[in-house]
């Protein structure tokens, strides 16, 4: 009894909690590669934008731990707190990936955090070299569309017979949207997609809002709109999506449609070929097309499962700006890209990797 | 079945993993001490320039996160995450230590992350005062330039051999992406790039241990960025009974871009006695050669280093320490003591000043 009273004396002291809830689950990704890039982004022919450079990439390794609580009635609490590790420099942004508190229930879930939008969550399958740095989202989404978003609510319905849809706002604070000043921003999401034994089909929009009532420079809509669609036929899966984006802030409008097809083909019942092809059409200005501003993508990539939580997989892949365009591999897949590159330059880049999940 | 499937599609909404693997493993340790230091100084200084200070001080404490999965032909994939906790402040620097993903099996190691090279690794376990004030390194590997051949490195590929009747191999090449090693090349223009080497070969009693790092800048901008540190080094251990003896002799040799090379030989000899089950005296002699500036020797520009401590293990995971280190600098040599091993070393120190530490501590591994 006095062991008892001590202990919970020490404990107090300590300030640890007396009961511990059901434990965290602790999990993640490794995601490494080795690369050869050349990031299209030759000014001096040296350092990390140097024609040519090896190196060891981090693809989006991450940390994570969640967990649920039965809150009785149907109804459940999920958490989740799940941030970048970069590998190859040991460096880590805890916890800017998926971290929300979320209730669900037969009526779906509701969720406030960082998350996805729907509007990303939507085509995200069909991006088949996601988390390398032959990611689509080098031109799908327009640098901003494709994102994680802070200060976000949103709420995903139940499956109705393989229809569901998923709506998101997007509050004004935190949110990094251009948010400076005097403006205001907030973004809406919304997506609906159905899916069937060997298809599936997704429409999306999301729309950037900034109102400001001293700087009419900052005033603006940034909007992107898609559809999408895949199908599965034996061991093959094809996917294509069609994006239009529109962005009025400042005043004048650009426009851009972007197109993505990608295929996967396992050719055993471990390893898989995979295809991707995206066209960035010419943007246009307030109109009038801007010419020299298209570009298109190829990527071509092997992976295969060892076990059931690891892969290794090699990728090529090659971006062709033209005369005015500037779109760079990006670290939206692997820190060895670079957001953009020299007009008119073809940034491509050769990895191979592993990646394992826990 | 149907809340099954609602459960499934929320989970799926939520982008939840489908399939975990076994739970990683959380370990790592904490090692804080209170640390009395002095750079040796005339002039006492004020605050945290003070020549004195006391101070409860970070050892190196780490967290990480681990684990593994077989598959299958003998192969066995393995992650780590490993970092820095800085208990004395409250800061961390996840996930700055070894920090990988690799392929195990009978051919060795394979891995790709932020690692420790063969060549720090060969010897960082002779260094009996390792992650304190002590630790060997404020002499031991240090660069005329600033930048330690036993840094951490970012952009690494690595390859471990298996160990064949006790001889045993390490390499690694180090990319050019990430490496900004400090100031010898902080230009963005500068491309750094490394290899390292290891091999040991140990028997039951005793080892000998080689290696040699190759740290290489290219700059075609500002060539006053370019150059090459290279370091050699041949150790070797021996014990007997309660008794454990090492010894290294490192050569550093640094050249800079018109070629010029400054060169310096270091030697460290530690031992430790085990004095009863859990009591051991360890004693460290560290000493830095004079400098060798272009075929010339740089006059009264050596150091030497002693260590003295106790260390008291209460259990297999915790250990209480107390140790003394001082270094005795030549009228040109300004050494001062490592922060590479605590967040109390790393104050400037004057030339021919004698910095020292004393620390009492607890070491505890989980």
């Amino acid at each position: 009894m006095q062991k008892k009273i001590i202990a919970l004396a020490v404990a107090s002291a300590l300030a640890v909690p007396a009961v511990a809830m059901a434990e965290a689950t602790v999990y993640g990704q490794m995601n490494m590669a080795y690369e050869v890039v050349d990031n299209g982004a030759n000014t001096a022919g040296v350092g990390t934008a140097s024609d040519s450079t090896n190196n060891v990439s981090s693809n989006k390794s991450r940390l994570g731990f969640k967990g649920t609580e039965d809150l009785g009635n149907g109804m459940n609490l999920m958490w989740q707190m799940e941030g970048q590790v970069n590998g190859d420099t040991g460096a880590n942004t805890l916890f800017n990936r998926n971290t929300f508190v979320a209730l669900s229930n037969d009526y779906g879930t509701a969720l406030w955090g960082r998350h996805d939008t729907p509007y990303k969550k939507a085509s995200g399958k069909s991006n088949v070299f996601k988390d390398t740095i032959a990611d689509n989202r080098t031109i799908m989404g327009g640098g901003a569309h494709e994102a994680r978003l802070s200060d976000l609510a949103a709420y995903f319905s139940p499956d109705f017979s393989g229809f569901n849809f998923a709506v998101a706002y997007v509050g004004q604070t935190d949110n990094g949207l251009g948010a400076t000043g005097s403006t205001v921003a907030s973004a809406t999401s919304i997506a609906a997609n159905y899916a069937r034994d060997n298809y599936t089909i997704s429409v999306a929009n999301q729309s950037f809002s900034q109102k400001d009532k001293l700087v009419a420079a900052n005033k603006g809509d940034n909007t992107a709109t898609k559809l999408a669609g895949s199908y599965s036929m034996d061991a093959l899966t094809v996917a294509l999506v069609y994006e239009m984006l529109s962005n009025d802030i400042g005043g004048t409008k650009t426009e851009g449609d972007n197109v993505y097809i990608s295929a996967k083909y396992m050719v055993t019942d471990k390893g898989a070929v995979k295809l991707g092809y995206t066209t960035a059409g010419e943007t246009k200005t307030g109109g009038a097309t801007n010419n020299g501003s298209g570009a298109s993508q190829v990527a071509l990539g092997y992976s295969h499962m060892l076990a059931d939580n690891t892969s290794v997989y090699a990728v090529y892949t090659s971006v062709d700006n033209d005369t005015t365009a500037t779109y760079g591999l990006g670290q939206r897949g692997s820190t060895a890209g670079l957001a953009a590159a020299n007009a008119g330059e073809d940034p491509n880049a050769f990895a191979v990797g592993m990646r394992m999940s826990f | 079945m149907q809340k099954k499937i609602i459960a499934l599609a929320i989970a799926s909404a939520l982008t939840m993993p489908a399939l975990a693997t076994a739970a990683p493993t959380v370990y790592g340790d904490v090692r804080v001490a209170y640390e009395i230091t002095d750079t040796g100084s005339a002039t006492t200084g004020t605050g945290v320039t003070a020549a004195k200070r006391n101070q409860v001080a970070d050892n190196f404490s780490r967290l990480g996160f681990k684990g593994s999965e077989d598959l299958g032909n003998g192969l066995t994939g393995i992650y780590q995450m490993e970092g820095r906790v800085m208990t004395d402040i409250g800061a961390s620097n996840l996930f700055s230590e070894n920090t990988y993903l690799g392929l195990a099996g009978s051919f060795g190691t394979v891995s790709l992350g932020n690692h420790y090279t063969p060549y720090r690794m060969s010897t960082r376990g002779l260094d009996v005062f390792g992650y304190s004030t002590a630790d060997n390194r404020s002499l031991m590997g240090m660069t005329s330039t600033g930048i330690s051949q036993d840094a951490t490195f970012t952009d690494v590929l690595a390859y471990m051999s298996p160990d064949f009747n006790g001889f045993s191999f390490a390499a690694a090449a180090v990319g050019s992406n990430d490496n900004t090693l400090g100031t010898y090349a902080s230009s963005a223009a500068a491309e750094l790039s490394a290899t390292s080497i290891s091999a040991k070969y140990g028997m039951d009693n005793w080892s000998v241990i080689v290696g040699n790092q190759t740290i290489t800048a290219d700059d075609s901008v500002t060539p006053t960025n370019e150059g090459e540190l290279t370091a050699t080094k041949i150790a070797g251990t021996y014990a007997m009974d309660m008794f454990t003896v090492g010894l290294v002799y490192e050569m550093l040799s640094d050249k800079d871009n018109t070629g010029a090379k400054t060169d310096r030989n270091n030697i460290y000899l530690a031992g430790t006695y085990n004095v009863s089950d859990m009591g051991t005296v360890k004693l460290a002699f560290t000493q830095a050669g004079t400098l060798d500036v272009a075929g010339t020797e740089t006059k009264n520009s050596g150091a030497t280093q002693v260590s003295l401590g106790y260390d008291h293990a209460m259990t297999e995971n915790t250990t209480l320490f107390a140790t003394y280190t001082s270094i005795a600098n030549d009228t040109a040599a300004n050494y001062g003591l490592t922060n590479a091993g605590s967040t109390a070393g790393g104050q400037a120190v004057t030339a021919d000043d004698d910095p020292s530490a004393i620390s009492f501590g607890v070491r505890h591994s989980f």
